[in-house]
């Protein structure tokens, strides 16, 4: 158990330096799940998992400083107790979502911790000596990665057994309902999308590529081709036609501005 | 690399090796992120060795520029190597005397490029990707993360590297003439174009909900989910996507949404309304 712990501890350190540092992307759910597996020996059922947290969480970024859900340790958690309880997909997802909300607080309190560093930089810079400034750099990454993988640690040697336990007290119909949630989940993630991407007279470009797989059945990487089409005209157009005419376009805009609300709905009946 | 020999004419002291060795410093940019002043000793670390060479023997002058590097910053990651470059062009070439200028384009280019880095990079680029790796790996395909992890790789680090050398050596100019054409506003409505028509079609793909209902026609028993997929296949996802949509447009949290949505998809099972 100790060694397992270890190994998924350091899947842990991996992902939060990549998450704080170059951003490789090997701190995504996808990637998180499928290393976990393969440390936990179960490389498949951790794929599964992290695809499926990856749908769910695909709208979770850390834009303009807001904390999100802490998808990393919800991640690493969800996948290593699902996988080591032999509860798989259903059960991983059931631990990582509760759990990326508790450790989310945990972010905020090790980011906060780390302003002692840079106090620590405010006087180096003061007396003009460049020397430790990396060492504060990285004494801050330190302790990010610490509050970070504290929680891991522990849920995986403690967590294992009481998670089997806890499932197998849990009738069918309700392991059931949550593998249907699974499936409805990814919606959230595109939710979250849409919330930041879908500005005034944008719809259209979500019904070309709903259309191209609802009723084209086409793959996702034809629809990445149509969609460069579509980006690499639509806005094209859209400025050429402001610039023809400024005026009228003007007026047009801020009517558009004030029923955009109503464009959303219609846009279910335009389908 | 003629915009290099043209620099160099002024006996550069930022070489190419200073540029490299502060780009390895930028993939460790975010590592100091606290909630004081954001990403502040971040760049300090990735400017210093820069300002090493410019303020040699000059103890007071690197203070100065040091504190001055400690001020407020957050932008994107993938755009902080641009800045950078155009920052440490401006620092070769004034010093302190423009120590205004500097602070102030740091905080003019942080905002635009942050606002073009998340629709680019964590709308666009990530989601693509990772949805695409995410649909072969629900199969079980391992194939599916190497793309993905290829795919963003190769563009987010080109858009570093590159990033940090054309701002070095050509940045302040280009900039100005980009956001005076509007072609900043275009290129982040053709990503976020290009990021819609792909969650348009992954929408359709990726959500799964299926009703349990059937009904008996002349001695036939015929599903719901079948006579759906047949007539309007996707409007149950989408319908549901936009629904989510709606709540989190009004500013129900994410969170609550992902619970009701598991206490709700719990209830319709068990009233055998889903599968």
């Amino acid at each position: 158990m100790l060694g397992t712990a270890l190994l998924v501890t350091l899947v842990g350190i991996i992902a939060t330096i990549d998450y704080n540092g170059p951003l490789l992307m090997i701190h995504r759910p996808l990637v998180v799940g499928a290393m976990v597996g393969v440390v936990t020996g179960n490389p498949t059922q951790g794929l599964i998992i992290g695809a499926t947290l990856e749908l769910m969480w695909l709208g979770v970024t850390g834009i303009g400083g807001y904390t999100p859900p802490d998808t990393i340790s919800g991640a690493v958690i969800g996948t290593a107790l699902g996988i080591l309880a032999g509860k798989g997909a259903t059960a991983g997802i059931a631990i990582a979502v509760p759990i990326s909300v508790i450790t989310q607080q945990l972010d905020v309190l090790a980011k906060t911790a780390d302003i002692f560093f840079v106090r620590k930089a405010d006087r180096d810079a003061a007396a003009g000596n460049p020397a430790h400034i990396g060492l504060w750099q990285y004494s801050s990454l330190g302790i990010i990665v610490l509050f970070e993988v504290v929680p891991i640690f522990i849920a995986v040697m403690v967590g294992g057994s009481y998670v089997k336990q806890l499932f197998d007290i849990i009738p069918p119909v309700i392991m059931k309902g949550l593998t249907v949630a699974g499936g409805i989940l990814p919606a959230l993630g595109f939710a979250m999308l849409l919330n930041m991407m879908l500005k005034k007279g944008m719809w259209v470009y979500l019904l070309i590529g709903f259309t191209c797989a609802a009723f084209g059945g086409m793959s996702t990487i034809a629809i990445t081709m149509v969609g460069i089409v579509a980006a690499y005209f639509g806005p094209l157009i859209t400025s050429l036609a402001r610039k023809k005419t400024v005026q009228p376009n003007a007026a047009a805009e801020t009517e558009q501005n004030t029923s955009s609300s109503d464009d959303d709905d219609k846009e279910d009946y335009d389908l | 690399m003629t915009a290099n020999k043209t620099n160099d004419t002024e006996s550069s002291v930022i070489t190419k090796k200073t540029l490299h060795h502060m780009f390895f410093r930028s993939l460790m940019y975010g590592a100091s992120w606290n909630y004081e002043r954001m990403q502040n000793l971040g760049f300090l670390y990735t400017i210093l060795p820069a300002l090493k060479k410019i303020y040699v023997g000059d103890k007071p002058g690197l203070a100065t520029a040091m504190k001055r590097h400690l001020e407020f910053f957050n932008t994107h990651q993938s755009a902080q190597p641009f800045i950078l470059g155009v920052i440490t062009a401006l620092e070769e070439k004034e010093k302190n005397k423009s120590a205004e200028t500097i602070s102030g384009l740091k905080v003019g280019l942080m905002g635009p490029l942050s606002g073009l880095g998340d629709s680019l990079i964590w709308l666009t680029l990530v989601p693509i990707c990772f949805s695409l790796g995410a649909s072969f790996g629900k199969q079980g395909n391992f194939l599916g993360i190497a793309i993905a992890l290829i795919l963003v790789n190769i563009i987010n680090l080109s858009i570093k590297y590159f990033g940090l050398q054309f701002g070095y050596h050509s940045g302040s100019e280009f900039f100005t003439k980009v956001e005076a054409n509007g072609d900043m506003d275009r290129i982040t409505s053709s990503a976020t174009a290009l990021g819609l028509v792909l969650v348009g079609g992954l929408i359709a793909q990726m959500v799964a909900v299926n009703i349990a209902w059937t009904f008996k026609q002349g001695g036939l028993t015929v599903s719901v989910q079948k006579q759906i997929n047949d007539l309007i296949p996707g409007f149950i996802p989408m319908g549901v996507t936009l629904l989510l949509y709606k709540f989190i447009h009004k500013g129900k949290s994410p969170v609550m949404l992902i619970l009701v949505t598991m206490v709700v998809a719990i209830a319709l099972t068990a009233l055998g309304v889903l599968k």
